[in-house]
């Protein structure tokens, strides 16, 4: 017996421990609650309305689903908007006056100003003793970076172990690059709450190298480079965002270059595996311009509040939906393409205050994941046995029956790294990679990925009720979903009980774009998340 | 967004159910390349008889078969080939067991073996009981009715795994285990359900006469017999097997009671050995005229029985009416040792000790004044013979079943010779030396 044998038997249970116990802290310190404080008052002049302010943005309106309800107001009749030199006001579908100023754009809104909204008489009181509060440092990330380093320790130490005697070399390179790039991170950032979203990040990462691990381990390499310039683009898009207004600048142009590229990609692209969503620079550089378009889409379409709900914006949100999805029609990605529609969906819900409109949504999510489901058969050939795999096992359900077997060979615990053989299945280390991760370390840690994507959406749902902004907000709740419909039809896809579309899993699939665009989308997360932490306490 | 997130789990959990209800089906799956090789059995352990004689073991990624041909030969339909055609086989029929899977820990363990499995036969009762089969058809079996453990296991024929043997047409059932997953017509040694009708349900059963006139006319149909035995009892027309006798106390006993009879001794049940189910004995008179009721209770008309389930009735007789039921496994351990199985003793009350002792005593008394005792060597054999009739033109079925009255070799048996003639011929001879063999090692 090999000692990373011996060392696996060990091995295979401290790995989804350690990722158990990262997933349950790093869910509690982005989903815990905090109290928000009162930010605002508005009140009428014969003081019968007195209405409390909690949300940075707000939509004064007589729609139910309006932050600021007012039922003998216009339906979006304006927008408050809280900014670091306090309130801003902006109408919308009615008429505001500030101070007898009557306003057709944004204009602030000072403390104790009278106002006209409608004509009906307000005045407006901005609470005086907020004061910036630090954010603290948070114990479960803190705790939830620990496992994530015993997970990662322990995890590459196998990887290393394994390949003694052929990439050893790379994966100690990796692993400690990866592992100081963390401490670094988290030392200069804090490990505060929010900071739990890119610890995700890293773990997700870290589960990617080990399916990179997979046969020969020749992909580890590729798959280690790609996080990091992942990272870094991480970092530097995190930071872009730090200033909304200059992403609002750039997103005409950022826009236009991708549908360039797109159009591009679609009528010159190469094909591989049934989808031409390839470029060639040379014969050795390839990348996917359908994966990195995922976060320019996100960044053009997100907006302020007042934005978001004018038409131009309207306009330039649709052309660029329907212009991705026709590109993306054209090069037989409908994987990719069902995954725009529903981003679109979300970006679309996120702008709502009719519930009316909402179910309208629904129902046209709903038509079209039926249509999607009804239609891809007759697309292409290797739907057909969606629902009945194990009938051809053989043939057309040939990968999503190895899958299976894989998942049911591995168990809870898995062979161990390099292990497996479903990896020498067709686009194992892609569209079935959560097989992989299943057979070669246990479905514990496969359910550990699978919740991974649910707490990001959910801690960015969670972090709806804070408002701090909707430029935030909307990309943070797209990207995460964006995360989870793609893991949704990745990893049921895989087992049958969704058609086999052949779309990546974030971060976690083979693809040097794929994983450059999972980490760009956590950036959006990310500052969603940390932007809601700043809080503000009463003094 | 939460719709979305709902759907997610729901659909997840759905996976995980599915995990739950079929994982052992995906990882048993013929071509999961943990397990098999080119389809082949690749992934699994030991497989060894009573006396720790290794039957298969895996030997540098390839399954190997015992070094000698009559015990692969004899021992074939109890390990199974490795393509997975005979079904019954602990190969095929206990993947699970053998290939240690379960679904915590997969397929994986720390040596990269499966289980060992050690069976209850004895390699060496099988190699003899094969021999006594070879050039025909048929099966031999035989069980320990005090404990279950099915000693010896020979179904005929068979073909050796290391020739890379095809069957053709000509091989007809070869991949089937005759003695599990056959049925036949037993013949006279249905009439130990019928005299167990007559002794559990009669209170004048020993002295109640019939007569025998070479045969005898039941509604105005003939019934032949094998002598002309004259006004005759219990004891001697089960001795000496007369079917006048027998017929008319068949249609004396009725439909009613003998089916109850033949049901309680297992007929139209379910039987499994370790789970793997057998085909099912059937006794059905519901629509039979009355000359047929009378042949079916000479083990004729539609009768069938299966012969581990009439081994199972036949060691309840020996063992005073507790059935016991036969197992093949009787333990697993894995490649650490650790015994993740045992078999254990499952007992049923088939009849009552009354009913059960009495037909043991009619088994004895025949062995002893019509087939001599001499004939087993002088072991203490209690029996009854069978001669199936299956057809016109063909030579009928040898049928032997008994069991031996012994503490040091307390086993029953049973035994089909295809085509092999009367039961007092090749059927019980093959008995004979199989437990004169037997005695030579276990007395």
């Amino acid at each position: 017996m090999k000692f990373y044998e011996l060392y696996f038997a060990v091995a295979r249970y401290i790995i989804p421990a350690a990722a158990i116990l990262f997933v349950v802290f790093a869910a509690k310190a982005v989903l815990k609650s905090r109290r928000i404080p009162i930010l605002a008052r508005l009140v009428s002049a014969d003081r019968s309305k007195v209405i409390d302010i909690h949300t940075n943005e707000s939509v004064v309106g007589s729609l139910p689903l309006c932050e600021i309800c007012v039922d003998d107001l216009s339906d979006m009749q304006s927008v408050l908007m809280r900014g670091e030199n306090g309130f801003d006001i902006a109408p919308i579908n009615g008429t505001v006056s500030v101070n007898g100023n009557s306003l057709t754009d944004v204009g602030p809104l000072p403390s104790g100003a009278s106002l006209l909204l409608d004509g009906k008489p307000y005045v407006f009181f901005a609470n005086k003793k907020l004061r910036k509060s630090a954010v603290s440092k948070s114990k479960s990330t803190l705790a939830a970076f620990i496992f994530l380093l015993l997970f990662q320790l322990v995890s590459f130490a196998y990887i290393a172990l394994r390949f003694a005697d052929s990439i050893i070399a790379t994966v100690l390179l990796t692993a400690i690059s990866l592992i100081v790039t963390e401490i670094i991170y988290i030392s200069v950032k804090k490990p505060t709450a929010s900071q739990s979203s890119t610890l995700f990040g890293f773990f997700l990462t870290t589960v990617g190298l080990m399916a990179a691990s997979a046969g020969d381990g020749s992909r580890f390499l590729k798959i280690g480079v790609c996080a990091f310039v992942g990272f870094v683009v991480f970092l530097i898009l995190r930071y872009i965002l730090n200033y909304p207004k200059l992403c609002r600048k750039m997103r005409y142009a950022v826009g236009l270059i991708f549908c360039a590229l797109m159009l591009y990609n679609a009528f010159f692209g190469t094909y591989i595996n049934g989808a031409k969503n390839w470029i060639y620079i040379g014969d050795s550089i390839s990348f996917q311009p359908s994966e990195l378009v995922k976060p320019v889409f996100i960044l053009c379409s997100t907006a302020l509040m007042n934005e978001l709900l004018s038409r131009k914006n309207f306009y330039w949100f649709a052309f660029l939906t329907l212009f991705f999805g026709f590109c993306l029609a054209m090069m037989r990605d409908f994987g990719t393409a069902s995954i725009y529609f529903v981003t679109a969906l979300i970006i679309m819900s996120m702008r709502v205050k009719r519930r009316r409109t909402i179910y309208m949504l629904i129902g046209a999510a709903m038509i079209g994941i039926i249509a999607l489901v009804s239609l891809m058969p007759y697309i292409s050939a290797r739907f057909a046995v969606y629902g009945k795999a194990w009938d051809y096992a053989y043939e057309g359900g040939y990968q999503q029956t190895r899958t299976m077997i894989a998942i049911a060979s591995g168990g809870l615990f898995g062979f161990g790294g390099a292990n497996g053989n479903l990896i020498y299945v067709s686009a194992a280390d892609t569209d079935l990679v959560f097989g992989v991760v299943c057979e070669e370390f246990g479905l514990l840690l496969g359910g550990c990925v699978a919740a991974s994507y649910c707490i990001l959406i959910l801690a960015c749902i969670k972090s709806l009720e804070y408002k701090a902004s909707s430029f935030y907000s909307v990309a943070g709740c797209a990207a995460s979903g964006l995360y989870l419909f793609q893991a949704s039809l990745n990893i049921f896809g895989s087992v049958d009980i969704l058609p086999l579309t052949g779309v990546a899993l974030p971060f976690i699939s083979n693809g040097g774009s794929a994983m450059l665009s999972s980490w760009m989308l956590l950036a959006f997360v990310n500052a969603h998340l940390e932007t809601c932490e700043r809080g503000e306490c009463v003094e | 967004m939460i719709l979305m997130l709902s759907l997610f789990l729901f659909a997840f959990s759905y996976f995980i159910f599915l995990y739950i209800f079929s994982a052992d089906d995906w990882a048993l799956f013929p071509s999961n390349r943990h397990v098999y090789k080119n389809g082949k059995v690749l992934y699994a352990g030991d497989i060894t008889d009573c006396e720790g004689v290794v039957l298969c073991h895996t030997q540098d990624g390839e399954r190997v078969y015992n070094d000698d041909e009559y015990i692969r030969l004899a021992t074939l339909h109890a390990v199974g080939d490795l393509e997975g055609y005979i079904a019954t086989g602990v190969h095929t029929a206990m993947r699970d067991d053998v290939t240690g899977y379960d679904k915590f820990n997969g397929l994986y363990n720390v040596s990269g073996t499966g289980n060992n499995v050690e069976l209850t036969i004895d390699s060496r009762l099988c190699v003899k009981a094969y021999q006594q089969l070879e050039g025909y058809c048929g099966t031999i079996a035989m069980y320990n009715y005090r404990t279950g453990e099915l000693v010896c296991m020979a179904s005929s024929p068979s073909f050796d795994v290391s020739d890379n043997f095809i069957a053709s047409d000509e091989d007809e059932g070869v991949y089937m285990n005759r003695f599990l997953s056959s049925t036949f017509t037993p013949g006279s040694t249905f009439k130990v359900v019928t005299a167990c009708a007559a002794v559990g349900t009669l209170d004048d059963a020993y002295e109640r006469e019939y007569v025998c006139n070479g045969g005898t006319t039941i509604k105005g149909e003939w019934v032949a017999c094998t002598g002309n035995h004259g006004t005759i009892t219990l004891e001697d027309a089960f001795a000496y097997s007369c079917n006048s006798y027998f017929s008319q106390l068949t249609v004396d006993l009725g439909k009613d009671t003998l089916t109850e009879y033949a049901e309680k001794l297992g007929f139209n049940g379910e039987f499994a050995l370790d789970g793997v189910k057998v085909a099912t004995s059937s006794y059905n008179v519901d629509d039979a005229k009355t000359i047929d009721f009378a042949w079916s209770g000479i083990g004729q008309y539609k009768d069938l029985f299966n012969p581990l389930q009439y081994l199972t009735a036949i060691g309840a007789i020996a063992n005073s009416g507790t059935a016991v039921k036969p197992y093949i496994i009787s333990s697993i351990k894995n490649d650490l040792g650790f015994e993740l199985y045992n078999a254990k003793i499952e007992e049923t009350e088939m009849l009552d000790k009354y009913t059960a002792d009495s037909v043991a005593e009619l088994m004895d008394n025949t062995v002893e004044i019509y087939y001599t005792k001499e004939r087993f060597g002088n072991l203490d054999v209690c029996a009854k013979t069978g001669t199936a009739e299956i057809g016109e033109d063909d030579i009928p079925h040898s049928v032997l079943v008994g069991f031996v009255d012994d503490t040091d070799m307390p086993f029953a048996f049973v035994a089909i010779v295809e085509n092999g003639g009367s039961g007092n011929g090749i059927a019980l001879n093959s008995v004979s030396n199989l437990l004169q063999y037997a005695a030579e090692i276990y007395k």
